[in-house]
């Protein structure tokens, strides 16, 4: 220990008694008046005496030392999005909110393909602007620590499924993409990073695990995406469209909604999986939209149903010429000679996946791609038939 | 109903500075007693310090200095050297975003909690109450709220990298965005307050424009001088005012463009650039002057705001 000679005035006193406490034990507790600050009107103390001693930072733990890593490397395949034509909004009621605002992006490829979530740009893509038009700015960060702003081209998005696939003219070198993990080998627990603009600030990075898996997203249209990652990383407005990574650094989804009541972040927020963004982000490149497979029937709206008596499975009201419904032998409904009603199909299962009702049907299609072969299992006149069908691309 | 950096209040927190019984904690925690203009030495808090024997045991703390610019207070307790066991500093300049950090504080009355995240961001704008940007803050996801503020951020090991401040919040509450002041401030600036109960925050002491009027006298970029006090080390360094001219026109003054190797866009940047330097410090006032660029070299003295 230090001790401070030729310092005899009384404040002092008590830290020289200090260490001649332990060392000669010949120790009085100082008085009270001396144990006062001092610094408190006295002059003669300097800033040396009053400065602690500084901890050199040291290297870090290996776990650490891997986040941080982890971090440096994805940081630059983040970008952020801004649709100048948006404002962002809290909604009041509790509900899965799917943030607005300054949004995220992730570098998809090196010909300066940006994926998204179709809201992060939903208000310019509400014009119905068409494929190629500009819709966003994007800004990305260069090795150099700058940030370079380009203007982003629309190249495909796909409301139902909440994505967007954007293209910027960058150089190559600032054109860093992910790597694509797999979200069907995910497990509850496992670690999660976060990188994203929450609020606006950019290349935020937060930590969390994996939640829970196969999670009911419901996107801004109704239509439920299925299969989300739920993690705990604190999500929030800004952090759509950013990415949810592995402790490998490798994409396990894409940031996309939070359940809140405030807007902002309660530990729960939800991913788009990597494998159905995988599935759909080059048929967006491709395309401009995504292929998504259907039956092209009307099925009955369940108020409809009940009315006629179909508790469980979707009732086919129409089935459009020369469709692949059409053509596997799909019946519609119809009225009789009589003039009474005679039901048509009533879907009750796609292969071995049971379906009690139109949304399920939709999402049992949904794993399946255009031009698949499927075996529709519908009851007619009480009895369980199987038709088989090739899958055409929904007109809807 | 927007979001905005909400400093939080309420019950706050601190931490032990050194065995003097020096409590280190931010301005707002005791923003009330403050506004109050208590001069040094008096009583503005009731400090509770824990023991080892897991007993709290109360002590009234004395002001000892305040900066409400930089939302940083110390205070003082006379209390026995074993209850006083101080932080460990760090080195905030050495930090890396992805590093795990543990915040220590009384959310909500909740005493001596633990939150646990890693650093989300560095280099932040902590908007203080006063309205002045704390610059180089550290962002972190580990739960900050009401009641943090004055607390700890530890690395993991142990030593203190900021002093946790603010929340980004809609609601009052952490939405996982907490802001920390970084510790190689904090290390600068309560030595000050201890030795002086003040902040020798360098200055020029020079009027600058406020924009409105700088955009009407045309001056698209850099911060217009408008008065100089006699004396001062800007009127040594041969600062020039605006003035009014011999036919009643306005002469413009220097347009302070750069500090040293620092572009000025505006008097908020040229007071962030200031502030990295101390009391005394020579520096380089890049100004512009009749539509040319010159070189001031000054002295910087202490801020009279």
């Amino acid at each position: 220990m230090s001790k401070r000679e030729g310092i005899m005035e009384g404040g002092r006193m008590r830290r020289r008694t200090f260490g001649a406490s332990i060392v000669g034990g010949a120790a009085t507790l100082p008085s009270l008046l001396e144990l006062q600050a001092r610094a408190l009107g006295d002059p003669t103390v300097t800033i040396d005496e009053v400065t602690p001693s500084v901890t050199p930072a040291g290297t870090l733990p290996p776990a650490e030392e891997r986040t941080v890593e982890l971090f440096e490397r994805n940081t630059y395949s983040v970008v952020n999005i801004f649709d100048v034509t948006l404002r962002p909004q809290v909604n009041m009621t509790g509900s899965v909110e799917v943030p607005e605002g300054n949004g995220s992006g992730f570098i998809w490829d090196e010909e300066g393909h940006i994926v998204t979530n179709y809201h992060v740009i939903g208000s310019s893509l509400a014009r119905n602007p068409p494929l190629g038009q500009v819709v966003a700015r994007v800004t990305l960060l260069g090795a150099d620590g700058y940030q370079k702003n380009f203007e982003a081209k629309l190249v495909g998005a796909d409301k139902t499924k909440d994505l967007a696939v954007l293209d910027v003219d960058a150089p190559v070198e600032l054109l860093r993409p992910v790597n694509l993990g797999q979200s069907s080998k995910l497990r509850v627990g496992q670690r999660c990073l976060a990188i994203g603009n929450p609020f606006g600030f950019d290349h935020t990075l937060t930590v969390g695990v994996v939640s829970g898996l196969n999670r009911d997203i419901y996107s801004q249209t109704g239509v439920v995406i299925g299969g989300g990652i739920q993690t705990d990383a604190a999500i929030n407005p800004g952090n759509s469209g950013g990415v949810l990574l592995d402790s490998r650094g490798n994409l396990i989804g894409i940031n996309t909604a939070i359940f809140t009541r405030t807007g902002t972040s309660a530990g729960v927020g939800f991913a788009i999986p990597v494998d159905t963004v995988a599935k759909l982000v080059p048929q967006l490149i491709a395309y401009g939209k995504v292929m998504r497979p259907g039956l092209n029937v009307q099925l009955a709206p369940e108020p409809v149903a009940k009315q006629l008596n179909v508790r469980s499975g979707a009732l086919v009201l129409t089935v459009p010429d020369r469709s692949a419904a059409a053509k596997a032998g799909l019946i519609a409904t119809r009225r009789g000679l009589a003039g009474n009603i005679l039901l048509g199909d009533i879907i009750v299962g796609v292969g071995d996946t049971a379906i009690k009702n139109a949304q399920e049907l939709a999402k049992a299609l949904d794993s399946f791609q255009v031009g698949d072969q499927i075996s529709l299992k519908v009851q007619r006149n009480d009895q369980i038939q199987d038709l088989p069908l090739t899958l055409e691309e929904s007109t809807r | 109903m927007t979001g905005s950096v909400e400093v939080p209040e309420g019950n706050g927190s601190g931490f032990i500075w050194d065995e003097e019984g020096h409590i280190v904690t931010n301005y707002h925690v005791i923003g009330s007693s403050l506004a109050r203009n208590p001069p040094l030495g008096q009583v503005v808090a009731r400090v509770t310090l824990l023991g080892a024997d897991g007993y709290q045991k109360n002590f009234e703390a004395k002001l000892v200095g305040a900066d409400k610019t930089k939302d940083l207070a110390v205070l003082d307790v006379d209390a026995p050297v074993e209850l006083l066991r101080p932080v460990n500093l760090g080195q905030s300049s050495k930090l890396r975003v992805g590093q795990r950090c543990l915040a220590i504080g009384n959310p909500f009355g909740f005493d001596h909690t633990l939150t646990v995240g890693v650093v989300s961001g560095l280099n932040r704008d902590i908007y203080s109450q006063t309205g002045v940007v704390i610059g180089g803050g550290i962002q972190t996801d580990a739960a900050i709220n009401p009641g943090n503020s004055g607390g700890v951020l530890l690395d993991s090991r142990g030593n203190l990298i900021g002093i946790n401040t603010a929340i980004f919040t809609r609601t009052g509450t952490s939405a996982g965005v907490g802001f920390a002041i970084p510790v190689d401030t904090v290390a600068k600036l309560v030595p000050q307050l201890i030795a002086y109960g003040k902040v020798m925050r360098p200055g020029l002491n020079v009027q600058l424009a406020p924009e409105p009027v700088a955009k009407q006298l045309n001056v698209r970029s850099g911060a217009l001088v408008l008065t100089v006090p006699d004396r001062s080390a800007a009127a040594k360094a041969g600062l020039i005012a605006t003035r009014r001219g011999l036919a009643g026109n306005i002469l413009l003054g220097d347009i302070i463009v750069g500090v040293g190797d620092t572009a000025i866009k505006n008097a908020q940047e040229l007071a962030k650039a200031l502030d990295s330097f101390q009391v005394g410090d020579q520096i380089s006032l890049k100004v512009q002057r009749n539509d040319q660029i010159q070189d001031l070299p000054l002295t910087l003295e202490e801020s009279t705001r």
